[in-house]
C-alpha cells in the first residue's frame, strides 16, 4: 500500500505550482539513476565529422543555364566549364590538404572550425576537471 | 607452392617493415597502415618514368637530382619509350581487351587505325581542290584523341539515396574518370553492330565521327548532359 507523503506537498506541479491537497502523482516522477560518471570526457567521437559541403553549386547552375541557352553546345560555353571544372579541382584539393592536416592533428592558430582529432589533441592538453 | 611459399615470405616481410614503421613514428600509426597497401615494393620505390619527355623534362627542371638515390620500381613491359607509344592509346588497347589477351586487343585497335586511314586518304585523293585536301587529317591517332576529347562528359550522375528514395545527383567528375568514360562509350559503340560487320570497322566509323562532333558517343554525351540539366534540383544532395 502506498502511503500519501508526510509532507502534504505533491511531486508534481499543475500550472507550475505544487497542489498542497496531498494528492499523489498519477505518474511518478522517473528517477534519476546515476549510470555514467557526471563529468564530460576527454575525447570526442568522430562520428559526425563528415562535412556536408556541397561545393561549386554556384559554378553548376551557370553551367547548366549556358548549356541549356546553346542547346548542349559545348563550344558555346567553354569558360564556363572551365571555371566549374577549376572550382572542382580546387576544392578537391583544399579538401585534401586538410585532410591530410586532420590526419597529423595539426592545429592551426585562430582556426574555427576543428575536427574531431584536433580537438581531442586540445582535451588532451586541457583535460576536464573531475 | 613455391610461389605461395613466395607470397607468404613477402608478406612477413611486409609485417616487418610495417612493425619498424610503427616503432619508428608511433604518432602517424594510422597513416604509415593506409600508405602500406598490398604492394611487392615499400613506399620508398617511386614508379619509373620511361617516357623521353618526361625525362627531358625532369632533366631541364633539376628534379632529377632528387630521384639520383632513390630506388625505383621496376618497369612494366608496356612501356616503352618508343616514339609510337601514347598513354591515352595504351589505355584504349586495354579497355577493348577481354580476359587478357591483349595481343587480340593491339591488333583489333591497329586495324581500327588502318581503316581509319584508308577512309581519310580516300577522302583525300577524292578532294579536288587544295583547301578541301588540307583540312581532311590523315592522322588516325590525332583522329583518336579528337574523338576521345569530344567524348568527354563535363558532369556525370550518381545514385544517391535520401528518404528511402534513389536520386540520381548531378556530379562533377574528374579529368581521369571523363577519359575513361568517353572511350567506355567508344568501346560500346563499337560492339553495337550488324552481326556481319567488324569491330574495327564500326569503331573506326564511330571514332571519325566522334572526331567530327558527331555520331553515337557525342549523342550519347549530350543526353548525359540533358540527364544532369534535368536533376539540378537534386544538385545539393551530394556530400562532396
Amino acid at each position: 500500500m502506498r502511503l500519501t507523503p508526510i509532507v502534504l506537498n505533491s511531486q508534481y506541479y499543475i500550472n507550475r505550482n505544487r497542489p498542497k491537497n496531498g494528492r499523489r502523482p498519477t505518474r511518478q516522477p522517473f528517477p534519476f539513476n546515476n549510470n555514467l560518471p557526471i563529468f564530460l570526457r576527454d575525447h570526442v567521437s568522430g562520428k559526425n565529422d563528415k562535412t556536408n559541403s556541397v561545393a561549386c553549386l554556384q559554378d553548376m547552375s551557370i553551367l547548366f543555364a549556358c548549356l541549356k541557352k546553346n542547346d548542349f553546345n559545348q563550344a558555346m560555353c567553354h569558360k564556363e566549364i572551365e571555371s566549374f571544372q577549376n572550382c572542382h579541382e580546387n576544392f578537391m584539393h583544399t579538401q585534401r590538404l586538410r585532410k591530410e592536416q586532420e590526419k597529423q592533428g595539426l592545429l592551426v592558430p585562430g582556426e574555427r572550425n576543428l575536427s574531431h582529432r584536433q580537438i581531442n589533441l586540445l582535451l588532451k592538453k586541457h583535460p576536464q576537471p573531475k | 607452392m613455391s610461389g605461395g611459399r613466395r607470397l607468404a615470405v613477402g608478406l612477413s616481410q611486409c609485417w616487418l617493415s610495417l612493425n619498424t614503421q610503427v616503432l619508428l613514428s608511433r604518432a602517424n600509426r594510422q597513416s604509415a597502415v593506409i600508405l602500406r597497401n598490398y604492394s611487392q615494393y615499400p613506399p620508398t620505390f617511386v614508379k619509373p618514368i620511361y617516357q623521353p619527355a618526361q625525362q627531358k623534362d625532369l632533366i631541364e627542371t633539376g628534379e632529377v637530382k632528387n630521384l639520383e638515390f632513390t630506388p625505383v620500381r621496376a618497369a612494366y613491359n608496356s612501356h616503352t619509350s618508343s616514339v609510337f607509344h601514347d598513354p591515352l592509346l595504351r589505355k584504349f588497347i586495354n579497355h577493348v581487351m577481354k580476359t587478357g589477351r591483349k595481343d587480340l586487343a593491339r591488333n583489333l585497335v591497329e586495324q581500327t587505325f588502318e581503316t581509319i586511314k584508308r577512309i581519310q586518304l580516300q577522302k583525300f585523293n577524292e578532294a579536288e581542290t587544295e583547301e578541301e585536301k588540307a583540312n581532311i587529317e590523315c592522322n588516325p591517332l590525332v583522329i583518336f584523341h579528337q574523338a576521345v576529347e569530344n567524348g568527354r562528359p563535363v558532369l556525370q550522375l550518381i545514385p544517391i539515396k535520401r528518404g528511402g528514395i534513389k536520386y540520381q545527383v548531378p556530379v562533377p567528375i574528374t579529368e581521369k574518370r571523363s577519359h575513361f568514360i568517353s572511350m567506355r562509350w567508344y568501346k560500346q559503340a563499337g560492339k553495337e553492330k550488324e552481326r556481319t560487320v567488324h569491330f574495327p570497322e564500326k569503331l573506326a566509323r564511330e571514332l571519325l565521327a566522334g572526331a567530327k562532333n558527331e555520331g553515337r558517343v557525342v549523342k550519347q554525351k549530350h543526353d548525359l548532359h540533358r540527364q544532369c540539366e534535368a536533376n539540378r534540383a537534386y544538385a545539393h544532395y551530394r556530400w562532396s
